[in-house]
């Protein structure tokens, strides 16, 4: 029975352009009939690859829109099929460690500063790179070893009140190695693998005059620095503070932001880093 | 026979029409658990198609009106035929349009657990890398080969892919569906784990 339907009857059916009765029909042979129940899911999954490619057309694409927007299990479906897709195409285009570097190039997380703050960045981890020097040299043939490549993201919340939504962030450390990329992306990583991590304040939290980051990894706390100002870059506010990356195992680490001068009060913000090979 | 309403006088399911609604798919128990789970599958995917916001509940909803049938002495021959009649019924119930998120009253939604907002774009895009990187390098690589191509080109592109690898189109495409499954299924499970 489900043999009389041709593709193209399936989709029609799924973009909803089929006329009350026959949609009914083909409802009743849906719940009646599995392998025709097969046929339509593979249907709605060349759908969602299509839409995925960008290969459906105006019409299929908004219709099938439409729908997508009011079933969330679909969007869900067409969000990971997108993502799928787009991971691809980067890994195709570049080697693996490239993607990440390019992704993160898009996150707001980090403002598009002139030249001017990038060399005043290149300064800064310059002094704390001689300040370092004989850790960093102890360190430097540890990281030849381990080639870890540092990613900060967003990790589950703390909470559902206190942990506001944030952006995804990478740091890709090992990729920057021009000026011109450490500008666009605003962190500071220099030869030894000093970190600067920019945390932006979202706009809907709690405002502080100071603010407390913390680092945290298997071993206890990394980083723990208290009194950082906000800073402000147009609208954006963010707390700037420096870590030494070069001796990060791969793994994860916690990144907290917290508001005031404790790590322990104020509202919190939690971030992972995640060092990887 | 159980009593089979609940203190406010409402129909609830028992185990014993359970398995008299069990026993109406299949004699044998096996087989009537398979086209149960099916059936189930089928109408969860119906109430979807009809952005039902809970379309589980509606699908159970169809297995006790059916099941009531069953006590109340009905002989269903085809199951499934009967539940689409249900199905149909019960979707066309003003009364159920309660279970849409816009029309239910606020202490009723206050009760159900919100759904997940849908992760962010990069939050995806990291878990996927992430699970495309887990997989053995071969199947990446047949992944990156099979989408490699766009437009006109991609039919053509795949045809030689599976010539290349000695497969037909069809085994490709099945081997390519496998892999992505699996990669998207890794996927989800990270968002879960995340929170996302």
């Amino acid at each position: 029975m489900h043999g009389i339907h041709a593709t193209v009857d399936l989709r029609i059916f799924l973009l909803k352009r089929l006329p009350e009765d026959e949609s009914a029909s083909m409802e009743e042979l849906l719940i009646t009939d599995e392998e025709f129940f097969h046929q339509v899911q593979a249907a709605e999954d060349e759908l969602i690859e299509e839409c995925a490619l960008g290969t459906l057309s105006p019409d299929e694409e908004e219709d099938f829109l439409r729908d997508v927007n009011r079933r969330p299990g679909l969007a869900e479906r067409l969000a990971v099929r997108k993502a799928f897709v787009k991971a691809l195409a980067s890994q195709a285009q570049h080697p693996v460690q490239e993607v990440a570097a390019s992704r993160s190039a898009r996150n707001r997380w980090f403002l598009v500063p002139g030249m001017g703050v990038a060399a005043s960045l290149l300064l800064v981890a310059c002094l704390l790179l001689l300040r370092t020097k004989h850790d960093l040299q102890m360190q430097l043939a540890q990281r030849e070893r381990i080639h870890a490549t540092p990613v900060l993201e967003r990790s589950a919340p703390l909470s559902a009140a206190a942990s506001p939504v944030v952006a995804t962030v990478f740091f890709p450390a090992h990729a920057f190695r021009g000026v011109e990329e450490l500008t666009a992306l605003h962190v500071g990583v220099a030869p030894a693998r000093l970190l600067e991590l920019q945390l932006e304040i979202p706009s809907e939290t709690q405002q502080s005059a100071r603010w407390t980051v913390t680092v945290t990894g298997k071993k206890g706390v990394l980083l723990l620095q208290n009194d950082l100002p906000a800073q402000q870059a147009g609208s954006v506010s963010f707390v700037r503070t420096y870590m030494d990356t070069s001796a990060l195992e791969p793994g994860q680490y916690g990144v907290l932001l917290s508001a005031g001068g404790a790590a322990t009060s104020g509202e919190r913000m939690q971030w992972t880093l995640v060092a990887s090979k | 026979m159980q009593e089979a309403t609940d203190k406010r006088g409402s129909w609830q399911l028992t185990q014993e029409n359970f398995d008299a609604l069990l026993a109406a798919f299949d004699a044998d128990r096996g087989e009537a658990g398979r086209r149960y789970e099916g059936l189930r599958e089928r109408l969860v995917f119906f109430f979807n198609r009809r952005q039902f916001t809970l379309a589980d509940a509606l699908a159970d909803e169809v297995f006790n009106r059916v099941a009531k049938r069953i006590q109340e002495g009905e002989l269903i021959g085809a199951v499934e035929a009967y539940a689409y009649g249900v199905a149909r019924h019960v979707a066309q119930e003003g009364v159920l349009r309660d279970f849409r998120d816009q029309r239910a009253e606020a202490d009723y939604m206050g009760n159900i657990v919100a759904s997940k907002c849908t992760p962010t774009e990069d939050a995806l895009l990291a878990a996927m890398e992430k699970c495309l990187e887990a997989r053995p390098a071969a199947d990446r690589d047949l992944l990156r080969k099979y989408y490699a191509a766009r437009g006109r080109e991609l039919i053509e592109h795949r045809r030689q892919l599976a010539a290349s690898l000695k497969l037909s189109q069809g085994a490709l495409r099945k081997q390519v569906f496998r892999l992505r499954n699996a990669v998207e299924e890794c996927v989800r499970s990270m968002m879960k784990e995340t929170g996302d």
